[in-house]
């Protein structure tokens, strides 16, 4: 592997990035300096393993750049969460309000679930949790969600 | 004690009467209704093959998956969407911070090259103060003199 592989794949993954620390900052700016962090961590807490995956030329290669995804998930979830990194949005919509009520685990949960997608396993790895208490968080948060938006469950059994 | 007829349910005159009972039947909830609700959130791949199919016929168990699937669309619907999908610069950064780090090729060339001078500047000092030392200019001195010395004998 070379490292031109690792930057294109960081790149193509920046969209997600973004999109998670948006969801975790409400901030660009923010979002953009822990996603630099994040990416320097990186660079600095796994420069073994990177060497290592630099030398050899192994198959298991896109094992590696899936884990570099999921550290730096970990990394802005962890960042943003220690320094407590959320400013108000100036503009939202009404719907969206709800959404920002909820603390940031819950946040954090409800969009690596519902925006990104991802599996159960790489969101309990990404916010070390247990597959336990990764469901009471997200059956939580999208109680709360639902709640604070006035969404009731007889109100949806309505739409179908 | 009275005694109370028994009939064959699947009989063709009973044909109304086993309607009834299916219908009775599908009226009453599903125990799977539950199973259904907690399989909701588990990959596609790990849902044992008997409870899809089951879904796929029983109404109670389908009814929980639409009104599943109302209460998702209705949480995407909360989410929010930002305008600025990413921004440009992003990706500069990305790729600055690793031309930087040591792992680029540049950043070794130029480690290399630095040390290569390095060594070079401390291997020329090293020579020149051995040679322009004071011990090497009286080496230097006796060395003349006892050429000269020679000469004058020979």
């Amino acid at each position: 592997m070379k490292l031109r592989d690792i930057e294109i794949y960081l790149i193509r993954q920046q969209a997600d990035f973004f999109q998670f620390a948006m969801c975790l900052t409400a901030d660009e700016d923010l979002s953009e300096k822990i996603i630099m962090d994040s990416e320097f961590l990186l660079l600095s807490e796994q420069r073994e393993e990177i060497s290592h995956q630099l030398c050899s030329a192994q198959d298991n290669a896109g094992a590696f750049l899936r884990y570099c995804r999921r550290f730096i998930f970990s990394s802005l979830f962890r960042i943003a969460r220690k320094n407590n990194l959320y400013q108000k949005p100036y503009a939202q919509r009404t719907e969206e309000s709800a959404y920002w009520l909820l603390p940031m685990e819950q946040r954090a949960v409800l969009c690596l679930r519902h925006k990104l997608k991802l599996s159960k396993d790489e969101i309990t790895e990404i916010l070390s949790l247990t597959a336990t208490e990764y469901f009471n968080l997200l059956n939580l948060a999208r109680e709360s969600i639902l709640k604070t938006a006035g969404s009731r469950e007889h109100d949806l059994r309505e739409t179908f | 004690m009275e005694e109370v007829d028994s009939v064959y349910l699947y009989s063709k005159d009973q044909k109304p009467l086993y309607d009834n009972v299916l219908k009775e039947l599908e009226s009453k909830s599903c125990p799977h209704t539950h199973t259904v609700y907690a399989l909701m959130d588990v990959e596609e791949a790990d849902i044992p093959k008997n409870m899809a199919d089951h879904v796929s016929r029983c109404k109670e168990c389908q009814k929980t998956v639409l009104l599943n699937q109302a209460i998702m669309g209705r949480i995407n619907q909360l989410l929010p969407e930002f305008q600025t999908l990413t921004p440009p610069h992003l990706a500069k950064n990305c790729q600055s911070l690793l031309k930087r780090s040591e792992f680029s090729s540049r950043t070794k060339a130029k480690k290399m090259g630095v040390g290569v001078l390095k060594e070079s500047k401390a291997s020329l000092m090293d020579a020149l103060s051995v040679l322009l030392s004071v011990k090497m200019g009286l080496t230097y001195l006796a060395a003349v003199m006892i050429t000269l010395f020679l000469n004058w004998i020979l």
